[in-house]
Order: C-alpha cells, then structure tokens, then sequence
C-alpha cells in the first residue's frame, strides 16, 4: 500500500501526485508567439513510492519527463515517469526498496545488482537522440515520440566511465559535446573521465585525471579553448557510506578547486587552482581571452543543500546557502594557484543560470536565473506566508550594462528554472523569450509562463495554464522543431 | 485556446467579465489613482459612513474580478485544501529546502 501520510510536509502544494499525464491543447492566456515552434522538456524528480529514509534528499525522487510542445499558437502537454530499472523493481515490489541517495549500503539486498539512478537531473538532446540524465549513471534514451524510456546509453561501447554529467556542454559551433563522468570508476573513487562526441554521437576522445579529493563536480563550462572542472566542500569516502549515510557532507574546511584542461589536452595537462569556501554547483559560461580564462557562474558562498549534512555537526546555516553573479579570473600565465573572483550584483540569486545557448564558449552579454525580489508582495491569505522564501522572479542581468532586467510572476508564485529561448536562429543575442513554470500556491497548479526577454518588466506575454501541478524541475531545455522530429506526437495533430 | 469557466452561472460571470475586462493590477492601480485624487482634493478630509454590509464585494480569481454569481456577496475563495503554500509557509526554511531545493 502506498502511504505518504507519515511525512506531515508533503502535503499541500508538496503532496504527492504520481501521473503519467496527458493534455492535448492546453488552456493559454494571452496569446503565444507564432515563431514559437518546438518542444520545452523539463526533467524533474518526484517521488513514486516515500523514501525509504525520511531525511534523505530530494534529488533522490523519480526522474519525471515533462514536455510542452508548442505548434502554430497552440500547446500540448505531455509527462512521464522515467521507467528507469529502479522505477520499474520499486513498482514490481510496491513499495521503496532504495536506501539514501547514493548509498548502496542502504539498499535493500534484493535491488544490489540493479542500476540505482532515477534519471532526474537534465533532459539532454544530442545527436538526434533524447536523453534524461544524471550524475550517478549512464544516460537513459527517452523515446521522444511517446516518451518511453529505451534504456542506458553507453556510446556504442565507447564510454567507459560508470557515471555521466548532468550538465554535457554542446559547442554550438561544431555540435561537439565535451561530457565526463565523476567517481568514474565507482563510489568515492577519484577518477574522472572525460569524452568529446561528435555531432554523429561517436566518442572521438576520452581524458582521465584524478580530483585532489572527491566532491560533487555538478558541472564544468567551456570555452572554445579549455574545460573547466569546479568543485568545492562535499565529501564522501566508502567508510561514510559504510556507515550507512548520505553519500555527500559539507566539509566547510576544505578549499574549493578548479581544474583547467586545454579541449586538446589530456589528464596530464589538468592545472588545479584553489580558492576558499564556496559552493559550486553550476556555471553560467567562460571564454578564453588570451592567457586568461574567464569565468561567469553563479556559486553560493557555503553548503547550499540542507540534506547534505555538515560534517561537523553543526546545523545547516540558510544566511549562508546565497549565490550571486560571479566572475572569476584566472591568468594562465602567472604561477599563482588561485583566481580573482568579483561578485557583479550585489543581488542574492538562484544558482540554476542560463544563457543564450548561441552563445556557449563565447562572450555572451546576458545572463538569466530566478531570485527572491523581497519588495515585490506575497498574498499571504491566497497562498500562505511564502513571502521572500520563494523564488518570484526571473532576472536578466546585462554584463555589458551593469544592468538588471526583473520579471515577476505573481503574488501567490514562485517560479522554477528559466530557459532562454531565441526568437530565430539569426536573431541577436537576447532577442527571445523567457520560459518557465510558476507554481501557483493559491489555487494549487502550475503556470507555464511566457516571456519577452526584452521586456521583461512588462510581465508575461502568454501562461499556459495547467489544471495540475507540473511537479518539481530541475533543468528544461528547448528543443526546436528542426532540431529532432517534432516530438512527443500528439493526438490529432501527428495521427 | 480557451478561458476558464465559472461553473454554474457562469454565463452571467462571462458576461459581467467581458464587461469588467481589466486585470487586477489595472484595477488596483485605478484605485490608487482614485485614492490619490481623493487625498490630493481634501474629499478624504470627510468622514465617511460605509455601510455596515455593502452589496457586493470585489474579490479577485485567475488576476480578475469576480462576482459571486450566488448574490450572497462573498468574495472568492480557494476551495478548502487549495491553498497549497499554507502548509509550507509553516516550515522552517532547511524544512521547505528539504521539500524542494529550488522553490
């Protein structure tokens, strides 16, 4: 029997839902763009059966595949479970056979020689493929005609590390993505390895090197000239998970690094530089300006993740989990092991940034994520007091200007990641649409909201409104119509 | 693309909403502007007496102006339960990061 009433927090707006669902042409307000054409895929986690530990980490719930595709001023919407092994051994069982996130130790004996991801982390389109993606295993093809999921993705044999990245990065020039898998070789393990793939989808390099100790590498950015490896705070080692815990803790005494290898080089030429407390989870985008490399990310100053506990013992601090607009320098030419880092906007921020993907590995002049704007109202009597604890707003910070764009949904909304979407293949950089969902705490469902990134203080241009909730995200992405076969099909348009 | 309905009497409700098309910020910031002239030209100087129960009461669902079709004049509501960020807005901040790390 599936029975979520011991965990008193999930209810309400957290309660669980657990649906495949379908709706053919969506109920919109406002009107949509007629150039939007293609499908926003998001990936998110949502827990099918209660976790087995009540204090274990969200990141740890069902991978979810969400899709609204937009046609000729119309959308449908369409989501599914990922029917990862796990997925599948939970419901043939009907109950949660997996442990803490990431602690086979905690599993139960019946599911040790099953893969353990729940694919919930990024949607990934590459090589005319789909892909739902996490950090802790091989990719999983998602079907894009009716979002099945097709099973683990090893590159015709030729990757090897144990582990994929949430965040692969696509050189939009030639279509190359540079991806790596942390802990390669297993749990707590040092390695990394990392693979470019052509735009065909064949592994046509692989690099291996070792972090100075294992943390969380969540993401890397590019330039057109090197990879950048951060990581920072989180540990693990096999005696941790032995002991039956979490596989991360925030280790706050640990120095937060960043490796730096040519796009032409190997393992050997990693180049590490350190730096202090930081929490690095995501990047924004770096270029390559001579002997320096340049790098825009959105990193917290300390342990973001309240279920990652402190390894000390002391309580999590939220005064501290505060991300801002960050560049960081490092000069290729000096012996020195550490980097300039400026915060850009004094504005406390969402770390889940985005860009123009155009823009991937050159300088780009714009950068979006959510914030909490505190001066914007919260209708406490619709939605609960929420007020300055959830994300109301997008922003586009113009690093050219010195300049910050506000977007706000509503006073009963929060908002989940942004996905910047441009208006043509040609069109400039910044000239498109802002895409996301809100969440709409008083009347319980979700919002897809519409955007004109260029005027985004004039509010939405369109919402898509759901008779649900969407259910949590972490990343989306568009995908354009000419990108992959129109997908996922829909009834009466496709048939 | 379609509008949502009212349920029962929702013809009366269309009607008087394409009649008050105006969004809820159109119509708070008319009420300021009114507000305003009021305070600027000494009107507010004036006691005034309210009503102890006017006729209608505004209210707002969907970002407009709703009218209770009943003529009970209550203002809208969510039904009981809908209000999804009452039992969140009880937790602690680590507790609602738990729930959802990227609210």
């Amino acid at each position: 029997m599936v029975d979520f009433s011991s965990d008193a927090a999930r209810r309400g707006f957290f309660s669980p839902q657990r649906y495949d669902a379908e709706l053919l042409d969506c109920e919109v307000e406002g009107t949509l763009p007629a150039d939007l054409q293609g499908t926003f895929v998001r990936l998110g986690g949502e827990w099918f059966y209660p976790p087995s530990r009540p204090d274990d980490a969200i990141l740890h719930a069902d991978g979810y595949i969400s899709t609204f595709r937009f046609r000729d001023g119309r959308v449908a919407f369409k989501g599914k479970y990922v029917r990862t092994p796990r997925f599948k051994a939970n419901l043939k069982a009907g109950r949660q056979l997996f442990g803490y996130y990431r602690n086979r130790f905690t599993d139960d004996p019946s599911v040790q020689g099953i893969d353990g991801t729940v694919s919930n982390t990024t949607p990934l389109v590459h090589a005319g493929k789909l892909f739902a993606l996490k950090e802790d295993s091989l990719p999983h093809e998602i079907d894009p005609v009716t979002l099945d999921t097709i099973g683990p993705w090893d590159f015709h044999g030729k990757y090897r590390s144990q582990t994929f990245s949430a965040h692969p990065k696509i050189d939009p020039a030639t279509g190359e993505m540079i991806c790596y898998g942390n802990e390669a070789t297993g749990p707590a393990s040092k390695d990394v390895f990392v693979y470019a793939v052509d735009r065909s989808g064949q592994v046509t390099r692989e690099a291996r090197f070792q972090v100075p100790y294992v943390s969380i590498m969540h993401d890397i950015a590019l330039t057109e000239k090197h990879i950048i490896f951060p990581f920072a705070g989180y540990v693990t080692s096999m005696e941790r998970l032995r002991e039956g815990r979490i596989h991360w803790g925030w280790d706050r005494t640990k120095e937060s690094y960043i490796g730096i290898m040519p796009r032409d080089g190997d393992g050997r030429d990693v180049r590490w530089f350190r730096g202090p407390e930081r929490c690095m989870m995501h990047t924004f985008n770096a270029q390559t300006v001579g002997d320096k490399v340049v790098l825009y990310a959105p990193f917290y100053d300390s342990n973001f993740f309240p279920f990652f506990p402190n390894v000390d013992g002391s309580p999590w601090d939220p005064s501290r989990a505060k991300a801002y607009v960050r560049r960081l320098t490092f000069d290729l030419n000096s012996r020195r092991d550490t980097w300039e880092e400026e915060i850009l906007f004094p504005t406390p921020i969402g770390d889940l940034g985005r860009i123009d993907p155009r823009y991937l590995t050159r300088t780009n002049r714009y950068c979006y994520t959510g914030f909490s704007d505190p001066t914007r109202p919260f209708d406490e009597t619709r939605g609960g007091n929420l007020r300055g604890r959830v994300t109301n707003s997008y922003a586009r910070f113009d690093l050219q200007a010195n300049r910050m764009d506000r977007y706000f949904a509503g006073d009963t909304h929060s908002l989940q990641e942004c996905c910047f979407i441009p208006r043509s293949a040609d069109a400039p950089e910044g000239d498109g649409y802002l895409i996301g969902i809100a969440s709409n705490y008083a009347e319980m469902r979700s919002e897809l909201v519409i955007v004109d990134a260029q005027r985004m203080g004039e509010g939405d241009i369109a919402r898509v409104i759901m008779p649900f909730r969407a259910g949590p995200q972490v990343h989306g992405i568009w995908v354009r119509h000419d990108e992959l076969a129109p997908f996922p099909k829909v009834e009466m348009v496709d048939s | 693309m379609s509008r949502g309905k009212a349920g029962a009497g929702s013809s009366v409700v269309d009607a008087i909403g394409r009649r008050f098309a105006a969004t809820r910020r159109q119509v708070f910031f008319g009420a300021s502007l009114g507000a305003l002239f009021a305070a600027t030209s000494g009107v507010a100087a004036v006691p005034l007496r309210l009503p102890h129960r006017t006729g209608s009461v505004l209210s707002f669902h969907r970002d407009e102006p709703w009218f209770d079709a009943t003529g009970a004049a209550h203002p809208w509501t969510p039904p009981d339960g809908y209000r999804g960020g009452r039992i969140p807005a009880g937790l602690s901040d680590e507790q609602l990061r738990r729930l959802d790390c990227y609210l």
